[in-house]
């Protein structure tokens, strides 16, 4: 499918993705069309070419056939500030089509879940940004979902509460789809079973983690440059991170072959595949 | 006050404004309004005379035109600016500078004159181009052309944007009751102009321009006095011309007018006062009640942002069961429940005991006008729970949450619909089984029609605007125009006592229309 806006920007562009259960890590810069293809996938919003099919049935022609079994997680929404998380989540779950009884079990299993037991007769107007995402993931979770889309969840929570939720996200991807999208690739490390790096709209790469990190095998090298270095380096390598020891920089770089004497390579980590796809699309767009 | 920040703000906020579809609208609503003028639409007429349409007299009406129009349209159109900084929350971002808050919320005036500006601006230039397409005078007077627009109509501006930043600054005018509020304010604030005769509270300048006119026409054949300004068909009446020169602009009378400058400065260095500069926890009234907190209630703070001890202590991770009973297909009852107790949250007991002193007055009221005026009130009651109708998701931005679940065009916005024709039906529940009783079906239908109409106003209003604002403005003017005057034609709730059939059949087949381009605009909105 693709996806232009108006002003003839292409946000997504000939992308195609097949998915089954697991967790998709889905990385990106800003601007890559991340946050498009969540919204097409959540069926808020239509592809301008192409399809997305849930099982078969087109999601454009029919929608329903996957929203009641989406969970949807937005990177910005809102919430009624004079209800409090209990009447939020049932009201929700009414629109959802959920059964009263089942709602209420499932709303206290939730707010549990999220660690917002004790504020759950709060009005939602006075929760901090973080217990307020967390509302917003017990929302998405509400109609056991098939498909769960998650739009950057963990932003606004703290170290705790971002455990939690990666813990949750591996433990629910069992027979289900997860889309996690975030910038924290640490995130993306500790849950997704497959990885899609998505670029100026384009699907750049889709595979499991084990494969992105067996491409880089042998390529990626810790080098200690000087602090002069450094600026001529960066320019003509790409350098995943810097750190600044006694002994000089060590730089973390990717390459395939080593950058200068003294380097040594090293495992490859997650950060240092997702930079050395996006780098390589930006090269091949670039000639 | 920094005049660079101050344009910047003004500018930064007026090109904000002008680059939205809705300003477009605006400006299609100004020609169109210039093309009823030209029409012969909206007239000024002594007795059964009017104006030769030289300089002097298009200046005139085309200026009170706008004058009038602005006063009550545009208010609406531009008490958001501070509201748009809030929600975009580029407010957060201006707060943390040393920006004054009188210089901020200057030049959001500013920039409100600004927009209402280019309004008047468009209808100075139609006045122009009316004296040329009507050629009923050759000679065009750009200064009397002008005149009005620069001493009438800009105080008058002036002021609204001032006003209109103050309302949006004391906390009980912000929403909705501010929205009607302002209506009878608007009201008022003509009443007293047409009385004042250019005294210092005619805002618009209307006794002042009544006076002129009178004046001119005193010694024409056949008057015996009366000025009318009108808006709107007249019923094909044709009038006998006269020379009008126009405006004696004395001293006094541009000091009058110049006085509402000051008048909208004093109006901002209130709204400074009030302003909370994006924090909640501020404005005059937080002040005064921290003032009054003792020290052993400041110790607690307010603990609204604050998490609970209790939330912070680390717990074994709860698993999550699969849902006991799969979501169901339809479950529309459970819908409409959830949107009544939506609607009615947060609802004083004061609110509701006002509805409950009306719902008991329309079952005691007699027959006739009490009992219209008992269902007109009864029904003015909830304007603020209508008027979020529609425009909920879009103002908490909570539209992605809702629009992504299972039918939310099918089974969701009826249910919203539903919720308020429920609310409507039990608010006047008195004065409809009043109405059975007497077996006076007319009534009854006029009635069930009413009740099904105001939802889906608010409703069509409410999806298309994404705000409550539109609803409480018309729906304000509408009730005041229609059931309680009564106006029969515009009597959508069958208050007046005699009332055509084909009145509520009209307003049935409005609320089948609107009923549908609610849900075209829901459909419009799932799908971007």
């Amino acid at each position: 499918m693709s996806k232009q806006y108006e002003g003839k920007l292409w946000a997504l562009r000939n992308f195609t993705l097949d998915l089954g259960p697991g967790v998709l890590g889905l990385l990106g810069p800003n601007g890559a069309g991340k946050s498009t293809l969540m919204r097409i996938l959540a069926t808020i919003a239509n592809p301008t070419e192409g399809a997305v099919r849930w099982n078969g049935a087109d999601i454009g022609e029919q929608p329903d056939a996957l929203r009641s079994e989406l969970g949807y997680l937005p990177q910005d929404f809102g919430v009624y500030p004079n209800l409090n998380a209990v009447e939020f989540l049932e009201y929700l779950a009414a629109v959802k089509g959920i059964g009263a009884a089942a709602a209420r079990r499932r709303i206290d299993e939730l707010l549990a879940l999220v660690n917002l037991t004790d504020a759950r007769k709060r009005p939602l107007g006075g929760y901090s940004g973080g217990m307020r995402q967390r509302v917003g993931i017990a929302q998405a979770l509400l109609n056991d979902p098939k498909l769960l889309i998650v739009d950057e969840p963990t932003a606004g929570l703290d170290p705790e509460e971002r455990v939690r939720f990666r813990n949750l996200l591996s433990e629910l991807s069992g027979e289900r789809i997860v889309i996690l999208s975030t910038h924290i690739v640490s995130d993306v490390e500790a849950t997704a079973t497959g990885i899609a790096i998505v670029s100026r709209g384009r699907l750049v790469s889709h595979a499991t983690p084990e494969a992105l990190l067996a491409r880089l095998e042998g390529r990626v090298w810790e080098w200690v440059v000087g602090s002069d270095e450094l600026t001529a380096a960066r320019q003509r390598l790409l350098i995943s991170t810097v750190t600044r020891r006694s002994d000089g920089v060590h730089a973390r770089v990717v390459a395939a072959a080593p950058p200068g004497p003294g380097a040594q390579s090293v495992a490859p980590t997650l950060e240092d595949a997702y930079l050395n796809a996006v780098s390589t699309e930006r090269r091949t767009e670039a000639s | 006050m920094n005049p660079r920040v101050l344009y910047q703000i003004a500018r930064a906020d007026f090109l904000e404004r002008v680059r939205r579809y809705s300003f477009l609208v605006t400006l299609a609503f100004t020609l169109y309004a210039a093309f009823e003028a030209n029409r012969g639409n909206i007239v000024a007429n002594v007795g059964h005379y009017r104006g030769v349409y030289n300089s002097a007299w298009l200046g005139m009406l085309l200026s009170l035109t706008a004058s009038f129009l602005i006063s009550v349209i545009g208010f609406y159109i531009i008490k958001n600016t501070v509201e748009r900084d809030r929600r975009t929350g580029v407010g957060q971002i201006l707060a943390a500078t040393p920006m004054s808050r009188l210089t901020y919320l200057a030049g959001k005036a500013l920039s409100n004159l600004a927009v209402v500006g280019v309004i008047a601006a468009i209808l100075l230039c139609a006045a122009f181009a009316m004296q040329l397409w009507r050629a009923e005078s050759a000679g065009v007077d750009p200064w009397k052309l002008a005149a009005p627009f620069l001493i009438l109509t800009l105080p008058a501006l002036a002021f609204l944007s001032a006003l209109a930043v103050l309302f949006e600054c004391v906390p009980g005018l912000r929403g909705g009751f501010g929205n009607v509020f302002y209506f009878f304010f608007w009201t008022a604030l003509l009443a007293v102009g047409i009385q004042s005769h250019a005294g210092p509270i005619d805002l618009i300048g209307i006794g002042f321009v009544e006076g002129s006119v009178k004046q001119g026409a005193g010694q024409l054949p056949g008057y015996t006095g009366g000025f009318s300004f009108q808006i709107g068909p007249h019923g094909g009446e044709s009038f006998d011309t006269f020379v009008w020169n126009g405006f004696q602009w004395t001293g006094s009378v541009i000091a009058a007018r110049l006085a509402w400058f000051l008048f909208a400065f004093l109006l901002l260095l209130l709204a400074a006062a009030f302003f909370n500069r994006f924090d909640p926890s501020r404005g005059v009234f937080r002040r005064f009640a921290a003032f009054r907190r003792t020290p052993a209630a400041e110790t607690e703070g307010d603990g609204a942002e604050a998490e609970p001890e209790a939330d912070r202590v680390t717990r074994s991770v709860t698993h999550l069961r699969p849902l006991a009973v799969a979501p169901a297909g339809s479950r529309f009852p459970a819908v409409l429940v959830a949107e009544l107790r939506l609607m009615l949250k947060g609802r004083s007991r004061w609110w509701l005991l006002v509805a409950l002193g009306l719902l008991i007055g329309s079952f005691a009221a007699p027959a006739g006008e009490p009992r219209g005026k008992v269902l007109a009130f009864a029904w003015f009651w909830p304007v603020l729970i209508w008027s979020a109708m529609g425009a909920r998701e879009a103002q908490h931005a909570t539209g992605p949450l809702i629009f992504s679940s299972a039918r939310a065009v099918a089974r969701q916005l009826p249910a919203v619909w539903l919720a308020g024709t429920l609310l409507a039906l039990v608010t006047s529940a008195g004065t409809g089984l009043r109405f059975l009783a007497a077996a006076d079906w007319v009534h009854v239908f006029a009635w069930l029609c009413g009740a099904m109409f105001i939802p889906a106003l608010a409703l069509a209003l409410g999806v298309w605007s994404g705000t409550s604002k539109l609803f409480e403005g018309l729906y304000t003017a509408f009730w005041y125009a229609g059931p309680l005057q009564p106006t029969p034609a515009l009597d959508f709730m069958g208050a007046s006592p005699h009332l055509s059939v084909r009145v509520p059949i009209f307003y049935l087949a409005a609320t089948i229309a609107l009923l549908a381009a609610a849900a075209a605009g829901r459909r419009r909105q799932i799908r971007s």
